[in-house]
């Protein structure tokens, strides 16, 4: 069984920020693209990510793109900030995944194409807002944190799983009290998100939406869920388990999916 | 994705977006090859969680489908749909439906036959008339109560005074098979159609025989639903009679009436020491033969020695049990005692036991005995907050069910391959000490906390 004291221990294990990282946000949440992109280079990992994950097919650079000015300056500063939080996430990633049927590089794929998707969301409904779109790291790394905390008894818990066809949500609520989108909440709170972005969380797990006192409206809840409902949907996630933790909502209108479909189709 | 079986009903629930890229991992060949080894009486796919579908998407998983309706002669579908969805794939597939579309999960097993649903009311409704029909007489086979209604208005304003409404749904033909499902520690096969030479080969002997190894002791074959039973039919049931009665095994048939089969073949049945009865009712009314099910354990005749493999693969079984134990109740079992011999304790009442078999290259019975509290401590993840008796024994059992999951991958591990049994659960050492398997076995003797536990490995 998982304590809280148990999921805080795991919490505890995420390092601080590096200096590096810090300093390129920072830079990059001041516009400045150039000194943002002078200090990143100084971390020669993070510069080979940078490629790696920008030269995707679903970034549609026709040629390779290495320079890190080059990149940030292609990228823009939104898509600039969520890299550097990606990053982030590699940083506290396993090498190996254990319990799900899962790999660093379908993670970064994982990632790649949450970043693009809610970007192109946020931009079809004339949303500028750093949080955010920067919020959109808490779920990949939310499923890292669930890969550590499962390791421990991961034969008792797939057996569970087989046997009682328990989700992976359920399981996780049973040993710990905690939900997925709880465990989200505490990354959401430890990266120190705004109380916007935790109202945002908490609104997108509630079966109905409360109308929000928060400034978000419920357009972006309801095109996350089908921005994840699209991801969670892919056969290598499905072959993972991982969309196993997400009980979505089920109230979309066809003019929402149809306007999801058509931001779809513009990637 | 693996399906989720219930009462023999295997559904499956993807969720999102069904297109064709990812279609294939709804249903695998893997999961195919369990439908067809685990012999479900219907495979459903529920809609309720998809939000879109396009055709090569859908088209895919019918096409799955048909196929396991051909492999296995199962009750296929889609369920949960609203009435938009019915309307797209029914033009979707326009003449050429191999499936068939039932509007919510609970009414499959309205048409499937394992689960009782006698004296439910139903009100059927479609404008198509075959269709409206065909229903009806499904519905009517399985004995439960049907009114069509005349029209919408009549349906709209009658609805409310039945079980179930069926509307928006479609079905195609309902393959017969054998279905199977306990009651009281009653094993029930229900039979549909003719009972001929075909039983032979329809009828899971090897499911069969590892009950009766667990502990199972009452089998009966409800014949409600059959038409007819021939001499190849009467022989197949009074070999199960004879054969069973050296393990202290008794059959019995219900809804075997002189409409369906001669006198003399209901003569044959009964001198073979067949217990008769008109129906299922009547016989779980006869307390004296179903308190039988629960008071006394099969008297296997053919005692084997314990053999090398039983011994071989102990550490196995006591690894997987322990650490599952372990894992679950946050308590450390700590080993006292190995030995070859009956099954001996002090503990009484105050017990919850699991019996599973285990067949194949390993052949085996597994026997877990637990202090009530600690059984409640271990299944507490399967518990609701308050539960009853019997609540706690399902949940022993599907822990057990767990413990065996792990022995059988530990087997695959050392390239054995083997099958496990159902658990079959007593609250009593009297009645598991009546068990043939307890008379020689190697168990060992474990402490949780200042509570004992034991664990009985016999062939």
């Amino acid at each position: 069984m998982l304590s809280k004291d148990d999921i805080d221990k795991y919490l505890d294990t995420i390092p601080p920020i590096p200096d590096t990282l810090r300093l390129t946000l920072l830079h990059l949440n001041n516009n400045d693209v150039v000194q943002a992109a002078n200090v990143a280079k100084e971390d020669k990992a993070f510069v080979v990510y940078l490629s790696e994950i920008v030269n995707k097919p679903i970034f549609g650079f026709v040629n390779d793109v290495k320079n890190v000015n080059q990149i940030f300056g292609i990228l823009g500063l939104g898509k600039a900030r969520q890299i550097v939080a990606s990053y982030y996430m590699l940083l506290i990633m396993p090498k190996n995944w254990e319990v799900f049927d899962f790999s660093n590089k379908k993670f970064q794929e994982l990632q790649a194409n949450l970043i693009i998707g809610w970007n192109e969301i946020l931009k079809e409904l004339k949303i500028d807002d750093k949080n955010l779109q920067q919020s959109i790291s808490l779920i990949p790394a939310s499923l890292v944190i669930c890969e550590m905390m499962f390791r421990d008894t991961k034969e008792t818990i797939l057996l569970l799983r087989e046997s009682k066809h328990m989700s992976f949500d359920e399981i996780l609520y049973k040993m710990s009290g905690y939900r997925f989108f709880d465990i989200v909440l505490l990354i959401a709170k430890k990266w120190e998100f705004d109380d916007e972005i935790v109202a945002f969380i908490k609104d997108f797990s509630q079966d109905k939406l409360q109308g929000s006192a928060n400034k978000i409206t419920q357009k972006e809840i309801v095109f996350l869920r089908l921005l994840i409902s699209y991801e969670m949907s892919k056969s290598y996630i499905i072959n993972s388990g991982l969309n196993d933790f997400f009980e979505i909502p089920m109230n979309f209108t066809e003019n929402d999916i149809a306007l999801f479909l058509k931001i779809r189709n513009k990637i | 994705m693996k399906p989720i079986i219930k009462n023999k009903v295997a559904i499956f629930y993807p969720t999102g977006f069904l297109d064709g890229d990812n279609a294939s991992t709804i249903i695998t060949g893997v999961d195919e090859q369990e439908i067809i080894s685990k012999k479900p009486d219907a495979v459903f796919i529920s809609l309720k969680k998809i939000i879109f579908y396009n055709k090569k998407g859908i088209s895919y998983l019918a096409d799955r489908l048909a196929f396991l309706k051909d492999e296995c002669m199962v009750f296929v579908g889609f369920c949960d749909y609203d009435i938009k969805i019915y309307n797209s794939i029914l033009s979707t597939f326009a003449n050429d439906i191999a499936f068939s579309l039932v509007e919510r999960e609970e009414m499959v097993f309205l048409f499937s036959r394992s689960k009782k649903l006698e004296d439910k009311s139903i009100i059927i409704y479609s404008n198509d008339q075959s269709q409206k029909n065909q229903i009806a007489m499904a519905l009517i086979e399985r004995k439960l109560k049907v009114q069509i209604a005349k029209n919408k208005d009549d349906f709209e304003q009658n609805k409310k005074n039945f079980d179930f409404v069926v509307k928006n749904s479609y079905i195609g033909n309902i393959e017969k098979t054998v279905a199977v499902f306990i009651k009281n520690n009653i094993i029930i096969y229900t039979l549909k159609g003719f009972i001929d030479s075909d039983i032979f080969n329809t009828f899971d002997m090897q499911y069969h025989k590892n009950s009766i190894k667990v502990g199972f002791r009452i089998f009966c074959f409800d014949l409600t639903e059959v038409s007819s039973a021939n001499i190849h039919g009467a022989n197949f049931l009074s070999k199960l009679s004879i054969d069973g009665a050296e393990f202290g095994v008794s059959i019995v048939v219900c809804g075997l009436n002189s409409n369906k089969t001669t006198s003399r073949l209901t003569q044959d049945l009964e001198d073979a020491g067949i217990l008769m009865y008109d129906d299922l009712k009547s016989f779980f009314e006869d307390e004296e033969v179903v308190s039988q099910s629960n008071i006394e354990a099969q008297k296997m005749a053919k005692k084997t020695k314990m053999n090398k493999k039983i011994i071989s693969i102990l550490p196995d079984v006591i690894e997987s049990t322990v650490h599952t134990i372990e894992v679950l109740s946050n308590k450390k079992a700590k080993k006292e005692s190995v030995k070859i011999q009956s099954l001996e304790s002090d503990m009484k009442d105050e017990v919850v036991i699991s019996t599973v078999g285990f067949y194949g290259d390993v052949d085996a019975v597994s026997l877990l005995i637990m202090d009530k509290y600690d059984a409640q401590d271990v299944c507490k993840i399967l518990l609701p907050e308050e539960f009853t008796a019997e609540e706690l024994f399902d949940a022993f059992s599907e822990f057990a069910n767990v413990i065996s999951g792990k022995i059988l991958q530990k087997f695959k591990s050392k390239h054995l391959h083997a099958e496990a049994t159902m658990p079959r659960i007593f609250d009593k050492m009297s009645e598991v000490k009546k068990l043939e398997s307890t008379k020689h076995g190697v168990q060992t003797n474990f402490k949780i906390g200042n509570k004992e536990m034991i664990l009985f490995l016999a062939n």
